[in-house]
């Protein structure tokens, strides 16, 4: 595989470089470089497949005889699409910007890299196998936990072995001062472990009876979003919007009590996607609440955020900044929309419609997306020491994001209104708005293959000359 | 904000109440749950789905039905679910008890069929429907699950589909369309997803 050799290349062309007049953080950056660059070539392989197939799966519902291989049919398309979204893009990139982070802001270089790309390695091939397994039809039926039973314990020790390098990163940290970043990637990947393991063996090894399931189910994917992909998403947020504006964060005391909201609500909030099901009151309650809760932390996000964008000097922003920037945004609509979502008149109206799958798009593609590849720009050419090679990709890149999430958002968005409020005679209107989601969903694929070919070209570009300026950064 | 051990611990205590609270409270208050009567010497409810019906559930399963099709009727304080005819009453949690697994599935192209058993009778109708979702509503946007069916000898087929006239995947002469295994599965599955009976909680209205 050409991914996998290029990587070995930038992985042997670095052995020279590791020389102490290389400073401390360039050695940081240096020593991740295996385990980055693996993640990252496995979070672009996958976003492309999951971007496709969502392609594969929008376009059967306006032209309904497009697919006929059963392997791709419209169901089997989405269990796909959302487990190579979730666990290959999301979760590689997630765990790639969160080991820099930890490891850049403790100023600690990786050592025993090898394990973490062990970790890696496993984690992608096992998800290799349960897809396999996915286009067979052997799905869970389960949101968030479709993959075969057998895949949960080994990901989740695959997962430690990569992710616990940033316990320990924050554990031998060398600074004083502990930034809010540092917390977020601790929780990501705390929580993913503990999730995962629990919900597997309250599916699989200790089978629950009845509805059960679907409130794990439900715990597990809230979970999934609020405790695993968006800690690491807002870590890189936090971390780059001072970084690239040169100014504090705005009400920094404030992002504690921000995160320690954030952490136990989302833990709660997964029982809101149950208001009406046939589960114990009181669990729907407990999640109506959680999730209405969640405005607090992000109006804090926000005065963190925004008020901090407000006060920076006008001007070309670089591109970490601007993609940071547009996921802040996304991060405060996807949580006013899970509100929203989960009031009880909300819920009445809205829970099964397209509108729920506007707000899962929000969520992953203008939020956590958004935020991981303003991390994957901004720590990739720190970590290979070469500069992206096309300014013009990155920039088709962000405006092809925005313009495709926006428009799918709003095409399943408008949908789902039109369905609650008139359900009859909606063919004509569900076929133009599922077309245009399916043109914003094309758009957005674009996108990424220009993400893609940049990060190729980088991959194969030789290592900047050792006495070349460093890239500027502390 | 500075300890990992102070930072996991409150990590681990918050997934841990959640996850206690959520799932083990539920566990114990519904382990109780089983079938019952819905009133003195009635029979025991829900019954035992038969076995073909437990075949097509992974069927359904595969087919990936769950991702356009829910299974559950919301009170009527919670939705129109009872309103649109999904179902008579609302479901609950002991309707499920004797499923090992629960599909309820999270989105709604389609409509609930927690109680197609009751609406849709007829073998015939639901092969013609998985077959060609386009011979019952035209403008439907569903796929069709044609590799459900295959094509053999007319005078051999004892079930074969009776395609509307002039249908574009009509079998060619001396060949019929018929149900493999599978479709026969699922169909009878979906034949066995009814809620026509009552609970002790839930009452089907007089
Ligand atoms: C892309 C979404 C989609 C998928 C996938 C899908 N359906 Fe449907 N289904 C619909 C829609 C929409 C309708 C409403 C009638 C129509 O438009 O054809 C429907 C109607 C039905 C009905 C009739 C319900 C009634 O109340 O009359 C049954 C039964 C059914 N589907 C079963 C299935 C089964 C079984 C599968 C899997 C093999 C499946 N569907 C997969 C969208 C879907």
């Amino acid at each position: 595989m050409s991914t996998v050799s290029s990587v070995q290349q930038v992985i042997r062309r670095h052995e020279p470089l590791a020389e102490p007049n290389l400073g401390r953080v360039a050695q940081v950056d240096h020593s991740l470089a295996p385990a980055v660059l693996v993640l990252g070539a496995f979070a672009a392989l996958w976003l492309l497949a999951s971007s496709l197939l969502g392609l594969v799966a929008s376009l059967q519902l306006h032209l309904p005889g497009l697919v006929t291989a059963e392997a791709l049919t419209y169901g089997r398309a989405r269990d796909l699409q959302s487990v190579l979204l979730n666990y290959g893009w999301s979760a590689n990139a997630a765990l790639a910007v969160g080991l820099w982070v930890a490891h850049r802001l403790g100023r600690v270089e990786s050592r025993h890299a090898w394990v973490a790309v062990l970790g890696a390695l496993g984690w992608n091939l096992a998800l290799a196998w349960g897809c396999l397994s996915l286009l067979g039809g052997g799905t869970t039926g389960l949101p968030s936990l479709e993959l075969p039973r057998e895949t949960g314990p080994f990901m989740v020790a695959c997962f430690l072995a990569v992710g616990l390098w940033a316990a320990v990163a924050f554990g031998r940290r060398h600074t004083p001062h502990v930034f809010a970043a540092q917390w977020h990637v601790l929780a990501a990947v705390l929580s993913f472990p503990v999730l995962h393991l629990l919900a597997h063996a309250a599916i699989h090894a200790y089978p629950s009876d009845g509805v059960l399931q679907a409130i794990v189910a439900a715990w597990h994917a809230h979970g999934f979003l609020g405790l695993f992909l968006a800690p690491v998403a807002l870590a890189a947020i936090y971390y780059l919007i001072p970084k690239e504006t040169g100014r504090p964060i705005r009400g920094y005391y404030l992002a504690t009590v921000a995160f320690w909201l954030f952490v136990t609500l989302h833990a709660w909030a997964g029982a809101a996607h149950l208001i009406g099901s046939p589960v114990p009151a009181w669990i729907q309650s407990s999640g109506v609440v959680a999730a209405i809760m969640l405005l607090v932390p992000a109006i804090i996000a926000a005065i963190n955020f925004q008020g901090t964008l407000l006060q920076a000097p006008r001007g070309t922003r670089s591109p970490s900044l601007r993609f940071a920037a547009a996921a802040a945004h996304g991060f405060l609509l996807w949580i006013l929309a899970l509100a929203l979502m989960s009031t009880r008149s909300g819920s009445a109206r809205f829970r099964f419609t397209e509108l729920e799958q506007a707000q899962g798009i929000l969520a992953l593609h203008g939020f956590v997306a958004l935020a991981l590849f303003a991390g994957l720009y901004y720590l990739l050419p720190r970590v290979t020491r070469r500069e992206w090679p096309s300014k013009g990709l990155v920039a088709a890149h962000y405006w092809l994001c925005l313009l495709g999430t926006a428009g799918a958002v709003l095409a399943l968005g408008a949908l789902g209104w039109f369905r609650a409020a008139a359900p009859s005679d909606l063919a004509e209107t569900a076929r133009a708005l599922n077309a245009a989601a399916s043109v914003s969903l094309a758009i957005l694929l674009l996108g990424h293959l220009a993400f893609v070919a940049n990060l190729a070209a980088l991959l194969a570009l030789p290592t900047r000359a050792r006495g070349a300026a460093p890239l500027s950064d502390r | 904000m500075n300890k990992l051990s102070l930072i996991s611990a409150g990590l681990f205590l918050s997934l841990g109440l959640s996850f206690a609270g959520l799932a083990l409270t539920s566990q114990a208050q519904q382990s109780g749950l089983a079938p019952a009567q819905a009133e003195e010497g009635g029979p025991l409810l829900p019954a035992l789905a038969p076995g073909l019906a437990v075949l097509g559930k992974d069927v359904y399963l595969a087919q990936g039905c769950v991702h356009c099709h829910t299974q559950q009727v919301r009170p009527a304080s919670q939705g129109n679910d009872i309103a649109k005819g999904y179902g008579k009453r609302p479901s609950v949690a002991r309707d499920y008890v004797l499923q090992d697994r629960v599909l309820l599935g999270a989105s709604r192209l389609g409509p609930d069929l927690a109680d197609v058993g009751t609406r849709r009778t007829s073998d015939e109708w639901l092969h013609l429907h998985l077959f060609d979702p386009r011979i019952g509503d035209a403008a439907s946007s569903k796929p069709a699950f044609r590799h459900l069916y295959e094509l053999r000898p007319a005078a051999a087929a004892k079930s074969a589909l009776s395609l509307p006239a002039g249908h574009a995947a009509a079998a060619p002469a001396g060949q019929a369309w018929v149900p493999t295994e599978r479709a026969i599965q699922l169909v009878a599955y979906l034949r066995s997803l009814r809620i026509d009976y009552s609970t002790p909680e839930a009452k089907l209205p007089e």
